[in-house]
């Protein structure tokens, strides 16, 4: 059985490495292997937090026919102040993603950062808070619950982006905090109106409500709808609501930008499954509320426009940013689609394009850091730093969807499954949106590769920062080829959306 | 019911105050408006209701906004600290100002 | 009664809302602004001092009123004599400092903030000593330390005060967290925030059998917490230091009546509650009682030893208020039988008379820092006859520090270590010894310096004056009680409802006195002489090496221990270095075979790729695209337009809905 220590002990060991962390890094800083201590202690804390993590899988599939199980801390007095978990076989893979990718990029930012420098120690204590807020999130079995760990994750996040603490990222930071309280004053709304309706929060027991709503709250459901997915459509970067994002991420530094697309991204997809397939259920008999069109106009809106104003970039790390939005675009198309391949699809999509983007971002920082940023300065890149260009060109092979990388089977799944759902329209947008993406990301690796660089001089590859890279490289080599190693993780979770409603 | 009125205006209010102000400090406080409806709301209706909930999301959203809110207030003093001034209008043009010659250079 | 009934609400909601008054009176005139203050403060006093009879001539009970506030929370006052103790001495210590701040704070920028603040800071803590509830508690507890926040970086213009500010307000709150946590388990355990019902709770509990006293102790830990940082004890005594930035009545306020007593108030508070069920206190006395008092008598010795070597002549003061507090913690961990022990009632006595004798030093540093411009003790010297008021009265204070008899500390000092001897640690009981010995060094030393010797350099050039009788009236206050209040025990411990074996006389003839008389005069003796006369004997043991000066210099090897691990760790990484320099190997040997293969793919595209492909996409960017080129400088520079594109995306969103569904 799980416990809820179970799903405590991985959010808990995270934050106490956080708060450790501070002190840590104070005798590090006496040492004279700074480099290899921190790295020790950042695998000692992923070792310890992925032990937590797998102790929950493990104990979640040893369960016979494992379901959604929903944890409440109840009993006695304290039962009106508690809130409550839930775990799932989704749950579980999003956990498993999160600690993963986190763990890589903290290595790398180990070797990005100076580790001497003085608030470094606060900004892997905000990392490792961030985790922890995440895991809480993507394990919280309310709307209620979800909301609070959102909330702790986009302040972190704001710490990451202003680490510079430049103009630049000052401003973005500034817009991006701006938009998530409007976001959180929307959903806070939503919420509050969901609450009076149907008087819970809760995952399981609003959707049971929702069924048997009265007609005359319909309208106010629509309402509360509508501001909970503007809310949330703000924290995902949905265009037209996704103006913080490219301003955010190409304003922080690399890690930064890394962390959050990697890992903020998918946290805040996660929401919209859970709140649109598991909750406000749009067809069938127990059907709510139909978003199948609105989702669909805001997935092409986005697939076009994040593509249209990458094209059109010249910093190569504002084009991966928009990158971001269409992925985002590509992501909407799975769950509009309403089928169990558009959710495995969604799933399989999110560690593709979350391994994608944190390890564009990671190339594009180590170049960054030699001075090179637009377009014009990546000629001749492919020369000069040829390890890093490798992983960008695999990264960008990825995005556009060459087989055998990973991108190829997930744009496969999202597409074929809104084929199956009858919105070929829409999977005839995200083909050419595809091939938009193909143009100028081959445009980019033309420049790296068949330009002339403008100076001659040589720079020495720093070798270390690239094992991180290559290991998510690697990666995404390996679940292009076999797929079936996710896929079979995810296959529970189809499972349970059947048992909710019949999916076709 | 009237205080459901009442939120309904905050909100109304806020959303106004959303789209009229340039000024970063104005737009802060009608974000915390809606927010503050929204939160009213949740009492309102939880005492209707006689559960406990509301209440216990009350401070629990206080507080979650409450933290927000000091981040921004925070990076506020940072800016004001290196622009050396506190007026938030002339604070965001200074960083505009910056960040396109920034983003020219 | 129906005078208690009102009172007992003004004296904390008249601060409180005065409070606001107060920039509105300042629009109109500064003098009356200062009155008005005051007068509220004579006001507050007098409220205080009317709940003093009921309590006196009462049964000892509890009372307490309460209004309905929201659901399941009730407002209330709580009138028992430890709240009514605490009220008064706050009362009658912010109508000190109230009149001390015409004078001191005399010509100051920002007064009108000042005053608001200072009513502010009176109203929650009398709020937070007279509440019936843990909520209300809790949120005076947490203004308390705002107030104490911004009164202490009241000179917001100088970078140390708003350092210092932020640093006490980050350190309490680590306390806060706690207590916010025992809060909780509280009410998961009995349903209700109110001190009469948790008492009810408990003792029901206990009679059933049902308690559970393991989750009580949890509680209880979490609220030592919250004392700890509030009260500035071990491990986290560091910020009252620091607070030394606040402006002197501050200093004053916050050491003698407000914010570290709350932590004191707290502590007595939850014995009185916890005492009710003996199995409760048999739960308690194997762990947290003990630790309570080692805390205390550790802080106390760790306090006075740091007092010993600091040159900032609050930072001596602020010492001395930690190790004092020091003394009332070691009283409150002997408490075993809640108000019936005696160490209950010793700290409570002498957290009073700490503040008349801690009060008193503050007014008069306030006074000296006022009159020639320096914190710094090696730059005065020989004040003896410019200030002689200010002399006379510092001897007052540091007698009284010191507890030499018969003044207040005496007593009160003399019944904690009575407290702690019959709890009969005898380890506890030597350090309390040898700080009291300590406490009396470093105060002779703080008044040799000052007072003593010859005028220093820095004197010579500024014309020093005695302070503003406005100043002095308020110290000679003090220092009157100071010398009488030792004679009030009977009627305190009266006051109380607690029975006192001892008599008034029985103090001075008692084993303790000899003890204490025998290592004060020699350590008074050693301080007079290597800082008044310079004796050079002993001046060379305090400047040479040795391990006195050793381990006080390096602030008791904290920062050593630390660099002894880091040494340690610093060898297992040398073996860390080894696997590190193995895995840098790997990839240089990877890079070869790729680079090979990334060549291949250059020459690809340089000979297939170049012209064609840049011309399209150069074409489909730069020209075709050029009116979208514009558009994406203008989103990248104003907020205003994405707030408005996320409210025109809301829009979009309900049209969508209700095209598809209809309403």
């Amino acid at each position: 059985m799980v416990e809820i220590l179970d799903i405590s002990l991985p959010i808990i060991s995270l934050i106490i490495s956080a708060l450790l962390t501070i002190p840590v890094f104070k005798i590090v800083r006496k040492s004279s292997h700074k480099t290899a201590l921190t790295l020790g202690w950042f695998i000692v804390v992923f070792i310890i937090a992925g032990a937590t993590v797998a102790n929950l899988a493990l104990t979640y599939y040893s369960i016979a026919n494992p379901g959604l199980l929903n944890l409440t801390l109840n009993g006695g007095a304290s039962s009106i102040i508690s809130s409550s978990f839930l775990v799932d076989a989704i749950s579980i893979y999003m956990a498993i993603i999160i600690v993963a990718i986190s763990a890589v990029v903290v290595i790398y930012t180990v070797f990005f950062v100076n580790s001497n420098e003085r608030p470094s120690d606060r900004y892997f204590a905000i990392m490792l808070m961030l985790t922890a807020a995440l895991l809480g999130a993507v394990l919280s079995g309310d709307l209620l619950t979800f909301f609070i760990f959102w909330e702790a994750a986009t302040a972190a996040a704001a710490f990451l982006m202003m680490y510079r603490k430049n103009a630049f990222s000052l401003n973005a930071t500034l817009k991006y905090l701006v938009m998530v309280i409007i976001a959180s004053a929307f959903v806070l709304f939503g919420l509050s109106i969901v609450y009076g309706i149907t008087g819970t929060l809760n995952f399981i027991a609003l959707r049971d409500a929702l069924t048997t709503i009265a007609v005359s709250d319909k309208s106010l459901l629509i309402l509360a709808f509508v501001f909970i997915a503007a809310g949330y459509a703000i924290e995902a970067a949905i265009v037209p609501f996704h103006f913080w994002l490219p301003d955010a991420y190409t304003a922080a530094p690399a890690p930064s930008s890394a962390f959050l697309s990697a890992l903020v991204d998918q946290g805040s997809y996660y929401i919209l499954i859970r709140i649109l397939l598991y909750i406000v259920i749009p067809k069938g008999p127990n059907a709510t509320l139909d978003w199948t069109f609105m989702l669909a106009i805001l997935a092409a809106l986005t697939m076009i426009a994040g593509n249209i104003f990458a094209l059109i970039q010249n910093d190569v790390k504002r084009l991966i940013a928009y990158i971001c939005v269409a992925d985002v675009g590509y992501n909407l198309i799975a769950i509009t689609s309403y089928t169990s391949l558009g959710l495995i699809g969604n799933l399989y999509f999110f560690l593709i394009g979350g391994i994608t983007t944190a390890l564009a971002f990671m190339v594009v920082g180590i170049i960054n850091k030699h001075g090179f940023k637009t377009l014009e300065d990546f000629s001749g890149i492919g020369k000069k730093l040829p390890l890093a260009s490798l992983a960008l060109v695999i990264a960008g092979l990825s995005f556009i969807g060459v087989p055998p990388l990973g991108g190829f089977m997930a744009k496969y799944l999202v597409f074929t499954s809104a084929l199956q759902a009858n919105l070929s329209w829409l999977a005839v947008i995200g083909v050419l949106t595809s091939v938009l993406q193909a143009a100028y990301l081959f445009r980019l690796i033309h420049y790296m590769y068949a330009r002339k660089s403008k100076d001659a001089t040589v720079i020495k590859e720093s070798k270390r920062i690239l094992i991180p890279i290559f290991i998510l490289a690697a990666a995404l080599l390996v679940l292009g080829l076999f797929p079936q190693l996710v896929l079979n993780l995810l296959e529970p979770a189809t499972r349970q959306l059947q048992l909710i409603t019949p999916l076709p | 019911m009237d205080f459901v009125i009442l939120s309904l205006v905050m909100l109304a209010v806020g959303i106004y105050g959303l789209l009229t102000n340039r000024q970063l400090l104005k737009v802060f406080i009608s974000v915390e408006l809606i927010a503050t409806a929204a939160t009213l709301n949740f009492v309102i209706l939880a005492s209707a209701a006689g559960v406990g909930l509301g209440e216990a999301f009350l401070i629990l959203a206080f507080s979650t906004d409450t933290a927000i809110s000091g981040v921004i207030l925070a990076l506020l003093v940072i800016v004001a600290k290196k622009y050396g001034t506190s007026d938030i209008s002339k604070i965001v043009q200074l960083i505009q100002d910056k960040d396109e010659s920034e983003v020219e250079a | 009664m129906i005078l208690e009934d009102v009172s007992s609400w003004l004296v904390w909601i008249l601060p409180l809302i005065a409070s606001l008054f107060v920039p509105l009176i300042a629009k109109y005139s500064a003098k009356a602004r200062n009155y008005f203050a005051v007068a509220i403060s004579v006001i507050t006093a007098g409220l205080a001092l009317s709940l003093v009879p009921g309590v006196f001539f009462g049964s000892g009970e509890a009372t307490s009123t309460s209004v309905a506030w929201i659901t399941g929370i009730s407002a209330g006052v709580f009138i028992d004599p430890l709240s009514v103790l605490f009220t008064t001495l706050v009362a009658f210590f912010g109508l000190i400092i109230a009149i001390y701040s015409l004078g001191y704070m005399k010509g100051e920028e920002g007064l009108t903030r000042y005053y608001f603040l200072l009513l502010l800071f009176i109203g929650s803590m009398i709020g937070l000593v007279i509440s019936d509830n843990l909520i209300q508690m809790f949120i005076f507890w947490e203004m308390v330390g705002l107030c104490s926040y911004a009164l202490i970086s009241f000179w917001y213009k100088r970078p140390e005060s708003v350092r210092a500010g932020t640093k006490v307000f980050i350190m309490t709150r680590i306390g806060d967290i706690a207590l916010l946590a025992a809060i909780g388990i509280l009410f998961t355990m009995f349903g209700t925030f109110s001190f009469h019902g948790i008492i009810n709770g408990i003792q029901t509990a206990a009679t059933a059998g049902t308690l559970d006293t393991g989750l009580l102790v949890i509680a209880a830990f979490l609220v030592l917490g919250g004392a700890i940082a509030k009260s500035a004890q071990l491990p986290l005594f560091t910020w009252l230091y620091s607070a030394m930035e606040a402006p002197t009545s501050v200093s004053a306020l916050l050491h003698a009546a407000t914010m570290v007593k709350a932590g004191i108030y707290l502590l007595a508070r939850f014995i009185l509650i916890f005492s009710v069920a003996p199995v409760l206190i048999a739960a308690l006395q194997p762990l947290w009682f003990p630790v309570v008092t080692w805390i205390g008598v550790l802080t106390a010795i760790i306090g006075a030893t740091l007092a010993l070597t600091t040159t900032d002549i609050k930072g001596v003061l602020a010492y001395s208020t930690i190790s004092q507090i020091g003394f009332m913690m070691a009283g409150l961990g002997t408490a075993v039988e809640g108000a019936a022990s005696i160490g209950w009632f010793a700290s409570l006595f002498h957290m009073i008379s700490h503040a008349f004798f801690e009060g008193l030093g503050f007014l008069l540093a306030g006074g000296i820092i006022h009159a020639i411009g320096t914190r710094d003790m090696r730059l005065m010297g020989g004040l003896k006859k410019t200030m002689p008021i200010s002399f006379i009265l510092m001897a007052i204070m540091i007698i009284t520090t010191s507890g030499l008899p018969p003044f207040a500390a005496f007593f009160s000092k003399g019944l904690i270590i009575t407290s702690v001897t019959d709890a009969g640690n005898l380890i506890q009981i030597i350090l309390l010894y040898a700080t009291t010995a300590i406490t009396f060094a470093y105060s002779v030393r703080m008044f040799s310096l000052v007072f003593m010797g010859k005028e220093s350099e820095h004197l010579k050039k500024q014309h020093v004056h005695e302070a503003p009788k406005v100043m002095l009236i308020p110290a000679m206050i003090l220092a009157g009680l100071c010398i009488v209040w030792g004679l009030a025990e009977p009627l305190v411990a009266s006051f109380m409802h607690v029975s006192l074996e001892t008599s008034l006389l029985g103090a001075f003839t008692n084993l303790e006195t000899p003890i204490f008389l025998s290592l004060l005069i020699p350590t008074g003796l050693i301080a007079y002489y290597s800082y008044y006369k310079n004796y050079q004997g002993v001046r060379n043991i305090a400047a040479g090496k040795n391990p006195l000066t050793t381990i006080l210099s390096h602030g008791y090897f904290f920062d050593d221990v630390y660099g002894g691990i880091a040494r340690g760790i610093s060898n297992v990484s040398d073996g860390v270095r080894r696997f590190e320099g193995m895995i840098s190997l790997f990839p240089q040997k990877f890079a070869s075979t790729i680079i090979h293969l990334a060549n291949e793919v250059h020459v690809y595209l340089d000979v297939y790729a170049d012209k064609s492909l840049d011309k399209l996409i150069n074409v489909l960017a730069n020209k075709t695209l050029t009116g979208v080129s514009k558009m994406k400088k203008a989103p990248s520079t104003s907020l205003r337009n994405y707030i408005a594109a996320a409210v025109l995306g809301f829009i979009l969103i309900a049209i969508l809905i209700i095209l598809t569904i209809g309403v």
